[in-house]
């Protein structure tokens, strides 16, 4: 044969079982996220091969619970399977959680679907004094069962030989035959023999679906000559009896055959450290505590006094103003003279001096730092403790502690977390965070700068600290009171506390910077340019200007309006102008300034993602409602400072 | 052990005889077993998410803690649910006879 065997793999699965990192294992670094058509949830495409003959594609699927769909992220799974007739189906799950995790591949059997079994993790389940029987396993399900440990690739080799044996069609599946008792049986039969196209998955499986009423399934086969009379016995059924009755037999064969292969050994399954740590951590007041020792630590000491404050100023003082700027203007004032064009690329608001100052000096180090943090308090298992914390407080201001997860990544980049509320589960939920996230929560870049500037005294720093707070509450409540929707619900599955490990933290949060890095580099280059067109223009003066008024209200120096509008072009790169103004502007300015620029809109990436996920309308509704808000907090905030003798 | 739950709860004695000790999972007491009996099927959503899970009839559940949430352990996995949640599902006690 001259031309590669293409064959096509899916990997489908709970979340939090290790896919990525399998993904990541089978594939190499080549991958590519796309939105599936239609949709905003991503999916991630892949090739792996195999000697010279096998090209494989892998597709990475979103979580995936159950064949009976829930979420949007399902539904686009299913649809893939539907769509996409993988040669391979590989259902990926946490070892240890097998006897919940397995119904699922039932039905994929069920649904005659190419399946491999990979039980990920396994080292967590050996340490748990847990061993499974893998060859028996393998023949009371009939299909491939491979361990792996993904995030050491143990098992990888053995996964890659199995997806290429199945993919040529060199498997023997016995099928496992699931009896969902007479009269379901009979109902099934029914619908079965209605159904005359032809499927990606068995007939079966679509009439167990009907029965449930599962409307992407009724959509699927919707040109079927007998439809009408297919729906009709679906309506007559009571479709959550079945449900819950299908539920239950799948899951009582599931726990029959794991009971037979599964060993536990009598010893003692948790170390009394882990007992401790759950201890703690689920704890209201040590929760607390930990919560206090994150921020002093992990953002004051960490990002802050080290990101923002050592880092920053190494590189912009030893390596800008020292080395840099100076070559780079004599350079262009060579070549340009003294021309407008040299304000293009050097100068005080230059590409380079301006724009990639920003960019490597000052911006880099801080969020490097943060997502350094976030990738070990998320791999800790520690973040969905904190989300169940707070769960009760949230639920007063509409939201439900999963919230927690993007309003802490949007101390990193709001960008981001305004991307990240897609893992929230209703619309009215997703719209509050992201409000939240454009009024009141500071990215790293500027937190990092407000830690800087207002660092040196206390007060200053609790005064900016609880005015956020407060107004984070406020508009908490108020949007809840005023919008409409169901009130969130709260469920999330507890990992086990796990120490980082040090490459995964490392490669998550190179990601990260990664995709920060080509978001904010072209656009902190854009935004020069825009400067340096609306300084030549004179738009910006009238703009500054304009901006300028309701700075002086505030008790603020007209150079203010500048760094608003610059807040815009980049949040951070507002922030950072910041830095400039700090001698000639008094302890309650830069605490007025500060609260300001951190409600102030979001910087035009946000915005942009804002659009994207939100909808133009929401977006621009968010956006003018959040700009005169900004300053009325700041003028009310001088007066009161004011009056409480702050100088 | 019936008694002292209907104390509990405050549930009063003439609750229907087929389920003689079914409580909801936020009335259950800390660290003792009790096996799922039943999910409520108002909310369709709540259902198909609980069942989706695998937190189903038949499967035992211990509960950890209700405060701030509920945290409960299902087979080798902990969840955490809200007031909302634990409200839906209904629980009895494994040796409910003896």
């Amino acid at each position: 044969m001259s031309h590669k065997n293409k064959y096509k793999t899916l990997l489908v699965g709970n979340p939090n079982v290790g896919k990525s990192a399998l993904f990541y294992q089978l594939t190499g670094k080549y991958a590519s996220v796309s939105n599936y058509p239609g949709t905003t949830v991503s999916i991630t495409l892949g090739k792996m091969s195999i000697g010279e003959h096998h090209e494989v594609e892998v597709i990475d699927t979103p979580g995936f619970y159950n064949m009976l769909t829930i979420t949007e992220e399902e539904k686009v799974t299913k649809q893939i399977i539907l769509d996409e007739r993988p040669d391979v189906v590989v259902h990926v799950v946490d070892a240890k959680n097998i006897e919940r995790m397995l119904p699922l591949t039932l039905q994929l059997i069920d649904a005659d679907l190419p399946v491999i079994l990979v039980l990920n993790m396994f080292d967590e389940l050996r340490n748990r004094g847990m061993d499974i029987q893998i060859s028996h396993l393998e023949h009371d399900l009939g299909i491939p069962v491979v361990e792996a440990v993904a995030v050491k690739g143990e098992g990888i080799c053995n996964l890659r030989s199995r997806i290429i044996s199945v993919a040529e069609g060199r498997y023997t599946y016995e099928k496992l035959n699931i009896n969902y008792g007479k009269d379901m049986e009979e109902k099934i039969a029914k619908i079965q023999s209605l159904l005359t196209g032809e499927y990606a998955i068995s007939k079966r499986s679509i009439a167990l679906l009907v029965l449930q009423n599962d409307s992407d399934i009724l959509t699927y086969i919707k040109n079927e000559p007998q439809f009408n009379k297919i729906r009709k016995i679906a309506e007559e059924e009571e479709t959550a009896e079945i449900g819950l009755s299908v539920s239950h037999v799948l899951h009582n064969l599931a726990s029959s055959i794991i009971k037979e292969h599964i060993k536990t050994s009598t010893k003692n399954q948790k170390t009394s450290f882990q007992g401790i740590v759950d201890k703690v951590t689920f704890h209201p007041f040590f929760s607390l505590i930990i919560v206090a020792i994150i921020l002093y630590y992990g953002f004051y000491k960490f990002v802050g006094q080290f990101g923002a404050g050592f880092l920053v100023d190494f590189i912009e003082t030893n390596i800008f103003e020292s080395y840099i700027n100076p070559s780079v203007n004599s350079f262009f004032h060579n070549i340009l003279g003294n021309t407008i064009f040299f304000n293009l690329f050097a100068g005080e608001y230059g590409i380079i001096t301006l724009g990639l100052r920003y960019a490597f000096a000052i911006v880099l180090p801080v969020v490097s730092t943060f997502f350094l943090l976030f990738s070990v308090i998320e791999d800790s298992g520690y973040l969905v403790r904190l989300s169940m914390s707070l769960d009760r407080m949230f639920k007063k201001i509409g939201l439900s502690g999963r919230s927690v997860i993007p309003l802490i990544l949007g101390l990193g980049c709001g960008t981001m977390a305004t991307i990240v509320t897609r893992t929230l589960e209703t619309k009215r939920e997703r719209f509050l965070v992201t409000f939240l996230l454009a009024l009141t929560i500071p990215c790293s870049a500027q937190l990092g700068v407000i830690l800087g500037i207002l660092g040196v005294s206390f007060v200053a720093l609790s005064t900016w600290f609880f005015t956020i707070l407060i107004i984070f509450i406020m508009a908490g409540f108020v949007l809840n009171r005023y919008t409409k929707g169901d009130p969130a619900t709260f469920f999330m599955e507890i990992p086990p506390i796990r120490w980082p490990k040090i490459g995964n933290v490392l490669a998550k949060t190179f990601n990260r910077l990664k995709w920060y890095a080509l978001e904010v580099i072209p656009i902190f280059i854009y935004a020069s340019i825009l400067i340096w067109v609306g300084k030549i223009t004179k738009i910006f003066e009238l703009l500054t200007g304009l901006l300028a008024y309701p700075a002086n209200w505030a008790g603020l120096p007209d150079k203010m309006g500048e760094i608003f509008l610059y807040g815009f072009f980049r949040r951070d790169f507002g922030a950072a102008g910041m830095y400039d103004l700090t001698d000639i502007m008094t302890l309650r300015e830069l605490v007025v300034a500060s609260v300001i620029l951190t409600l102030f809109v979001p910087c035009i990436a946000q915005f942009a993602v804002m659009i994207k996920e939100r909808g133009t309308k929401t977006a621009v509704w968010i956006f003018l409602a959040v700009i005169p808000f900004a300053f009325l907090v700041g003028i009310i905030l001088n007066q009161i400072l004011l009056f409480w003798g702050m100088a | 052990m019936k008694k002292r739950i209907r104390k509990r709860t405050g549930r009063p004695c003439t609750e229907s005889p087929a389920y003689p000790s079914r409580i909801k999972l936020i009335e259950a007491k800390i660290d003792e077993k009790y096996i799922v009996e039943s999910i409520d099927k108002d909310d369709p959503s709540i259902l198909r998410k609980v069942c989706s899970l695998g937190i189903l009839p038949g499967v035992e559940v211990i509960v950890r803690r209700k405060s701030p949430t509920i945290v409960f352990e299902v087979y080798h996995s902990r969840f955490a649910v809200d007031k909302l949640i634990g409200d839906k599902i209904y629980v009895k006690q494994l040796h409910s006879h003896s």
